[in-house]
Order: C-alpha cells, then structure tokens, then sequence
C-alpha cells in the first residue's frame, strides 16, 4: 500500500505515530511522549488514543509489539505498539508536508525568526 | 487477554468506571479495553498525585465526555478528516435533534405522557434538592463560616464565656442572650424579640449597619441605655422610617436610643438567638444576674484562630472548663459530680445537624420516585421500540452503523428528559413555593428556599441524566436489531425478542419493588404520627386557649401577685362557664425548642442531702386550680389554694414520675422533699402532663405555688377554660389585660389544640410528602402494569386467537394473563419488602411508637400492591378473553 494514501494525516495520528519512531511504546507511554513533544499543549485521551491506534492498526501504519514486561517492576503487562515501516513512511511524507508549509509561513514572516538566517 | 483477576479491585472506584464504561464502546472504536483502562489508571494516578483530588476528578469527567464522544461520532473520524470532525459532529446533532423533534410531534400522545411522568419525578426531586441545598449543602453566611464553631450543651454562664474568650485557639468567642422586650409607643403595645450580645458578636459574624452604626466598645459602659434594630423590625415597627437612628423609644418600660439598623442580609445564628431579632442589645457584664454561675443564658460562637484544630480548641476548652469547676464548686460538673464538657460543634452542623437526616431521607425518597418514572418511560420507549424496528432496520440497512442509531435513540430520550425537565422545574417553583408557605416545622433557614442558579443547573443534570438513564436500553436494543430479520414481511408481530419481553417485565418488577419501599415509608410515617396522635397529653386540651404575658417593666413580687388575681377575676367574671388559672409553664410550651428554663434540683426524703440529690427537673410556679382548669387528674392529694399563696408554708405537687423517682411505691403526700436547698411539703400528686412534646416521656416535674414561687418571675401564661368560642376568648384576654394594664403587650393567644396540632407538625408533613411521593410511586408503577399488560396482549395477540380457537374459554384466557401480570407484580413485591426491610434502619430514627418492621405496614403495603396490581392486568386481560379468534387470524 502507497503511504501518500494517508496524507494528510489528523494531527492527533501524527503525533501518534512520531512518538513511535524511536521506540516501542505502551499507551501511557505515548500520552506521555505526544504531551512532552507537544510542550504540553496535547493530551490525549485513552478513548480517542486507541481508537487511534485501532485505525492506524488496520491501515498497517502501527502493529503491536506484542506483550512484554514493563520495567518498572510494580507495573503490569502492557501492550506494546510500534511503528511499521509503511507507517515510518507516512511520517516522513507527513513531516516534509508540514515542513513545506512551515516554510512557505516562514517565507511570509510568520514564525518567529530564530535560525539566525537573517 | 492479560487480565489479571486480582488487579480490578485494587483501583479506585473512578478507574474501574472507566473501564466499565470503555467496554460499552461499539466495537470499531474501541481496543483492548484492559490497555485502555490501565492507560487511563496511570494517568488518573498522575494526575492525583501531582494535581490533586479535583484535577483527577476533571480528568475523569473529560474521560468520560471523550468516551460519550467516541461512540457517537466514529463517521466523522473515519476517513481521517483534516479539520472536519467537530464540524460534522455538530452535523449530526444537528440532524438527531430534528429528528427528535419530528418524532416528538409524530407521536404526542405518547411524547406528552413521557414529559408528563419525567415533570413529575424531576419537579420533585429538583423542590427536594432545593431544600438541601438551602438547608445542608450551602456555607453558612457568615465570613470564613467553615472556622466557627458552636459551644453545645446548651446555654452557659457568663463567667464561663469570660473564661473561654481568654483562650488562644480561638481568634474570638461572641456570646448572645435571647429575650424578649415590650416596645411601647402610641400604638397597641408589642412584644419584641430581643438578643443581648457581646461586643464580639457583630464582628465575627460579619454583621454590618444598613443605616446608622451598631455596637463601639463605649455602648458597654452603658448597656442599657442603645440598641440596633434589625431590618425587618425596622419596616414593620417604624415604617422604615431612617429618621428613627439616633431617636429614643420605650423598651420594656425604659427610655432607649436606636443607634442603627442592621442590614437585611445579616441571618441571625439561629442556634443562639431567635430567626428574627426584632432589637439588639448590648450585653451587661455587670448584670448581676451574670456574675451566677449556674445562670445558664448565654448562647456562645467562636471563631477558630487560623490553621486552628477543632480539637486542639476542645482540649483547651475542657482544661478551662476543668478550671472553673475546681475553682466553683459545685459549679460545672455533671449529676455524678464529672467536670461537664462542653463539646465544640461546627456551626452548621450544630444549626442543621438534626435536619439533615430528614432530608437526606426525603432526597432518597424523590430519587427513588424519579427511578420509578425512568424505569416507566423506560419502558414506555422500549414497547415503542419494537413498533419502530422496521424504521431503525431500514436506516441501517441505508448505512447508519449502531452507534449512530444508538446516538439517534438517545438524542431523543434526553430531548423528551429536557422537555420533562422544563415542565418539572415550573413544578419545582410551585413546591418550593408551597414549602415556603407550610414552613414546616424545625426546619432551619426555610425561608430562605428559591429555586436559583445552582438549582436549574441541577435540573438540567438531572434531566440529561434521566434521559441517558430511560433512554440507554432503549439505544442499546435499536443498536442490535438485525436488517434481516426485521425486514421481512410480518416480523413485528412474530415473537420479537424474548429477551425483550424479559426486559421489560424486569423493568416493572423493579418499579412494583420501588414503590413498594416507598409506601413502606410512607406506612410507617404515617403509623408515626398516628402513635404521636393518640397519646394522651394528660389534660383536655379542647376549649383550652392560652395567653403568654411578660410582667418586665414596672412589676415587683407583690405586684404580679396582684395582677394574676385581678387577671383572674376579670376573666372568669366571663360567661361561658369560664375557669382561668395560670403558671410560668404550660403544658407543650417547649415542645420544638431544645433550650427551655432553669432545672433545679430535687432531693428525696433522705438526708444527708447531696447523697440524696435525685435528679434536676424544670420546677414550675402555678397558681391555685391550674390542674382543675386542665382537667388534669390528680392521683393523691390536693391541689393548691388560694390559701398556700399567702400562707408561707412551702407545698409542693409532684408528678407521677417525680413520685417513682423519689419515693418509689410509698404514698409521697405529706412527705418531705429539697427543692434546691429548701424543703417542701408534698400536698398532691398528678398523673403528669405533656410539656415537652406528645413523644416525649412525661418528664419528673414538680409544681409549686405561684406566689412565693413564681412571682419572682417575669414570664406568665394564662391559661383560660371556657365553653366560649376561642375566637371570642382571644379578644376578652386582650381586653382584661389592657383594662389592667394598657402598656402591657399580650404576645401570643392560641388554642391549645392548634398548640398540639403544631407539635406534631413534623411528623405530619413528612408523612403527608412521603404518601404523597409514595401515591405517585404507586400510580406509576400501576400504569407499568397496565402498559405492559396491553403491550404483552398486543404481542400475543395470535397466539391468544389461537387458543381461543382451540377452545380456550375466555376466563381461561383473563385467568393466564392476569396471573402473567400477578407473578411479575408478586416478584417486584417479594423483591421490595426485602430492600425495605434492609432499608428501614435508615428510617428508624424518625419514627416513634412503630417498629420500623411493622408487620401490620408491611402486609397492608403489599396487598395494596397486589391488589392494584391486579386490578392493572383486569382490563387488558378482560379484552384478550373476548378476542374473536377469526378476526385476530384474519388480521394476521
């Protein structure tokens, strides 16, 4: 399948799918990796996360891990999701479509100058 | 799937809701719901331990709105829509409540029967919710109300308070004494309530002036001489006049200047001064009167110090306690000679503590009304359900996936539950309003009753909640029905889900059990107030009026002596065959208020005296015949007589329980007794009259005689018998009081029928409410019956044809569906007795005189029940016998 099918792609799903680019995660682990990514401006919510997930697993973008234990010892069995490369790259088109609009906005003064190009 | 068994339980209660709510999600939104709930435990954790107990709170309710969301709008979510979601979720909306409205209109008959049933159950609810919220829930309105604290255990000493307010836990300590005062100007004279306060008062309870100033420190070194009137004294007294700040009026026979008058917003603390002070006064600490230690008047409120503990003050107030008693023996201390506590109680549960269970009690019994209603219009919808099958079928068939059908279900049961809810907050004001006119009794702040902000908000929850309550088995059962067998020709009337038939039959069973435990309730309040009723008070109460008097102003011992004999003769110079007599007391004088007058104490024949000491008792002066003009049954010796006022010698009547108490089975006439540290001779015993309230035993009294006794005393209460009508005695008291002393106010005249009658209010109004819940409750659940019976008849209407073809009689066939009907009303019925049984424990502490597992209750309950349960399934039945079998098969 043509990952351009996928772009482009609901933000929530996109920032789904970065937090899995360098790890394996659980669902509490990608709340948490999308929340710091985000600066704290995204939470999401475990209902919308999996249905999320659930899509994305159909689509062929994520596949589950399969089951191994947590390192924190207190912790119970948790599922693991990862990144397939179809997903990989949906991300990669996704991240140059909005690159290309970063820096057409960039072109018209929109973002705040700080590469020091200037 | 990794569940492991153990690991549910462990979580709060949040948590495992989620994930009990996740696994309600139609399939093609949802995941592994065990992942989804662990994601959402370690946020939850997250968020509680960095945030607190409120953000987890906020979080779960997010959850749950974002889990409401997932199952409704999962066409918009599937293409991955760039920015359209909210747009379209609106749409469909947008779309349901058309929808809704079209559906609504479509069918009135069956919309407005809905409306009508929720209007009921929310009208309610919403009038009782008011109440607790007015009552219970809201902060007392007092700045930092959650600091101040109550000195229980009644009214205490004026040194006492001195001692208290030195101590260092609290920030300030105020103290009132109520009283009454007589305002005299060119109009009928009047009597006022008063409240004498310290000068703390005012400042800690937030009081401000409307006009003028109230209380400075130099008010103190003059007492007497200022008052603030309070506002409504203000417009009823003086026209709302503000000219009258600075001016002086009579008070109880003494020139006072009006300083100012209090805002209108000040509430008093009814736990220490009356609901409405007419005047205040500024409290005399050189009141002789004040330095007693035993003169217990003075109601006291203090204010915790910040970051003070309750209990850190109580330690402190019971060594300060334990100070006094070792320093005024035999002051403070206990009939067993412990140093009496003083426990501290948080002002609004002091005000409102023994209320709430009542109303609690009344909350439980509206919601399970509302129950009731939601399980009815539950039912109602799925009957219609099932007509609509083809309808749903059909839009699935066009595409429409079952969370849609779900969402399109419960758009419509929330829109019929806000329509209910509308028409139940027009209800809830008319309540409300009735509450506010009954004013029933003891209960604190009734006045205060609207329907505001805070209750609409609730109303309009309570409907959406109402609406996802009735409306979700409805949703769930159109969500599941199948395009294909739908479809087909005929398929109504076929056997169209057992299961459903099953389902609504439990949902009557469950409203036959509602009302059940509810009329169980209603039953044994009612046995309640019917025991309170039949008590006998110890007198005849009928063509009995009482007037209540104070002799402040201008009366000395000798002087009220006079008065009472020239009151006497006045009146009974009446036609009518009219008898008066009077006392301090009268019977049922306390009944409703837990402060009441000085208990002395009472020793029996035996010396050395404190060795003796029996028990402390109200000792009340009364003049010659009080007994005989209450027709009160003495059971020993005499009465007293003119004779043993002026006589000197001291005599005494004791009651019967005074008699077991003190002198056992022994004849007590003649025999000696200390009343306080004075001995009297006992004349004669009376079986014993109510003073405190019809439930209440009668307590060990003694009487004396009002001349040496009593004239000390400023309170009087006339007491008159007369075969007059009381309409015409009211006026001739008033008439001989003011031709004896025209400045004298006559403060209350009553009947001392409407007297008792208002000792049992409380019990009467509860138990006309929950009869009148209960009745509604009954009504609801008979209407069950019976709509489910005409559903079931409906249903089995070939199968009926059949068998009557076969040569089934019609009485056989009324014989089966009424017994269909009675078995499901008898399970509802064995159901509820079990649940009222359990339940009656809670009511408990309101009854009296019945056991709260009143066999007698619970039979009469449940054969009503049958019975009306019967009577629902009679006319469906009686139409289904005389089906004519070629007709229902032809139709078919």
């Amino acid at each position: 399948m043509d990952a351009s099918h996928h772009i482009p792609m609901n933000p929530r799903d996109y920032l789904i799918l970065f937090s899995l680019v360098d790890d394996e995660r659980h669902g509490y682990g990608i709340v948490k990796h999308v929340e710091a990514t985000s600066g704290g401006q995204v939470r999401i919510d475990p209902a919308n996360l999996y249905r999320s997930i659930k899509r994305m697993t159909a689509s062929d973008l994520v596949e589950e891990a399969g089951e191994r234990p947590a390192v924190d010892a207190a912790d119970e069995r948790r599922r693991y999701y990862r990144i397939t490369p179809l997903g990989l790259e949906a991300v990669r088109l996704e991240a140059a479509r909005l690159a290309a609009l970063t820096s057409a906005a960039a072109a018209r003064h929109l973002l705040p100058e700080s590469d020091g190009s200037r | 799937m990794n569940v492991d068994r153990g690991r549910g339980a462990r979580r709060p209660l949040a948590v495992r809701i989620y994930g009990v709510l996740y696994r309600l999600l139609p399939t093609d939104v949802r995941h592994d719901h065990q992942d989804a709930e662990d994601t959402f435990f370690d946020l939850y954790r997250e968020t509680r331990q960095h945030a607190g107990r409120a953000a987890a709170f906020g979080l779960w309710c997010r959850s749950l709105w974002h889990l409401a969301a997932c199952a409704f709008d999962r066409q918009a979510d599937q293409p991955p829509a760039p920015a359209g979601g909210g747009a379209s979720r609106l749409a469909h909306l947008g779309a349901d409540v058309r929808y809704g409205l079209r559906s609504m209109i479509a069918r009135p008959g069956f919309s407005l029967t809905v409306i009508l049933i929720l209007a009921l159950g929310i009208g309610a609810t919403t009038t009782i919710f008011s109440i607790v919220d007015t009552v219970v829930l809201r902060q007392m309105p007092y700045p930092d109300a959650g600091r101040l604290v109550h000195f229980d255990n009644g009214a205490h000493s004026f040194p006492a308070f001195e001692a208290w307010q030195r101590l260092t836990t609290f920030e300030s300590v105020a103290a009132a004494r109520d009283g009454n005062v007589d305002l005299v100007d060119d109009e009928a004279p009047r009597r006022l309530t008063s409240a004498a306060v310290s000068e703390t008062f005012f400042r800690l309870l937030g009081g401000a002036p409307h006009a003028g100033r109230l209380f400075t420190a130099d008010d103190y070194t003059d007492p007497g001489a200022v008052a603030v009137i309070g506002y409504g004294a203000w417009q009823t007294h003086w026209g709302g006049d503000p000219a009258i700040v600075g001016q002086a009026v009579r008070l109880s026979g003494r020139p006072v200047v009006i300083v100012g008058v209090l805002a209108p917003a000040f509430e008093p603390p009814t736990i220490v001064t009356a609901a409405r002070v007419d005047v205040w006064l500024p409290l005399d600490a050189r009141d002789p009167e004040h330095q007693n230690h035993s003169f217990h008047v003075l109601g006291l409120v203090g204010r915790l110090g910040p970051g003070a503990s309750v209990e850190a003050a109580q330690s402190e107030v019971d060594a300060a306690t334990a100070q006094l008693a070792e320093a005024n023996p035999p002051f403070y201390r206990d009939r067993d000679q412990n140093v009496a506590t003083v426990p501290l109680v948080a002002l609004r549960e002091a005000t409102v503590g023994g209320v709430s269970e009542t109303l609690t009690l009344l909350m439980a019994a509206v919601l399970l009304m509302l129950l009731i209603a939601c399980a009815n219009v539950a039912n109602l919808m799925l009957a219609r359900g099932t007509t609509r099958t083809r309808e749903i079928a059909l839009r699935k068939a066009l595409g429409a996936g079952a969370g849609r059908v779900m969402g399109l279900v419960l758009t419509e049961s929330v829109m019929l539950a806000l329509a209910g809810g509308l028409l139940g907050v027009g209800l809830a004001f008319g309540g409300v309003e009735v509450f506010s006119r009954w004013q029933p009794g003891g209960i604190p702040r009734v006045d205060q009753l609207a329907v505001d902000g805070r209750v609409l908000l609730f109303s309009v929850a309570l409907a959406m909640l109402t609406g996802v309550l009735f409306g979700a088995l409805p949703a769930f059962q159109a969500s599941r029905a199948r395009v294909s067998d739908a479809l087909k020709e005929g398929a109504v009337s076929t056997t169209t889900g057992r299961s459903g038939r099953r389902t609504r039959n439990v949902l009557v069973a469950v409203e036959v059990a509602l009302a059940l435990v509810l009329l169980v309730g209603a039953g044994l309040l009612f046995r309640t107030f019917l025991a309170m009723v039949e008590v006998d008070p110890g007198f005849e109460a009928r063509q009995l009026v009482v007037a209540d008097l104070a002799l402040d102003a201008g009366y000395d011992k000798p002087g009220r002596i006079q008065f009472v004999t020239d009151l006497v003769d006045a009146l009974e110079a009446l036609p009518g065959n009219t008898r008066v007599a009077a006392g301090w007391t009268v019977p049922f004088q306390f009944t409703g208020g837990g402060r009441c007058c000085w208990r002395t104490r009472i020793t029996g024949p035996l010396r050395p005296r404190d060795e003796a000491t029996r028990f402390m008792t109200i000792v009340h002066p009364i003049s010659a015949g009080y007994f005989d003009v209450l027709r009160a049954p003495l059971v020993g010796g005499r009465e007293f007589t003119d004779a043993d006022t002026t006589s000197g010698v001291p005599v005494a009547i004791i009651n019967q329980p005074a008699a077991r108490e003190l002198f056992g089975d022994d004849n007590p006439v003649s025999r000696t007794i200390g009343i306080g540290d004075l001995d009297f001779t006992v004349v004669g015993v009376v079986e014993g009259v109510h003073h405190w309230g019809l439930n209440e035993d009668v307590e060990a009294g003694v009487y004396v005689p009002y001349g040496p006794s009593g004239a000390g005393l400023s309170a009087l209460n006339v007491l008159v018998r007369s075969d007059l009508p009381a309409d015409a005695v009211g006026p001739a008291i008033r008439d001989a009081v003011r031709r004896i002393n025209p400045a004298l106010p006559v403060s209350a005249i009553a009947s001392m029928e409407d007297t008792i009658a208002g000792s049992v209010a409380t019990p009467r109004f509860l138990s006309i409410l929950f009869a009148t819940f209960a009745g509604i409750a009954l009504l609801l659940a008979t209407a069950g019956i019976y709509g489910s019976m005409l559903y079931t008849v409906g249903q089995r209407r070939r199968e009926l044809g059949i068998r009557v073809a076969l040569g089934a009689t019609s009485g056989g066939v009324m014989r089966m569906l009424v017994g269909y009907g009675l078995a499901i009303a008898l399970s509802g019925v064995a159901v509820g007795t079990l649940a009222a049984l359990a339940a009656a424990r809670y009511v408990e502490s309101l009854l009296w005189g019945v056991d709260p597992r009143d066999p007698l209750t619970f039979a009469a309950v449940a054969g009503a029940l049958t019975v009306a349960a019967v009577a629902a399934c009679l006319l469906p039945a009686w139409r289904a016998g005389r089906t004519d079998p070629l007709e229902t098969l032809r139709s078919q």
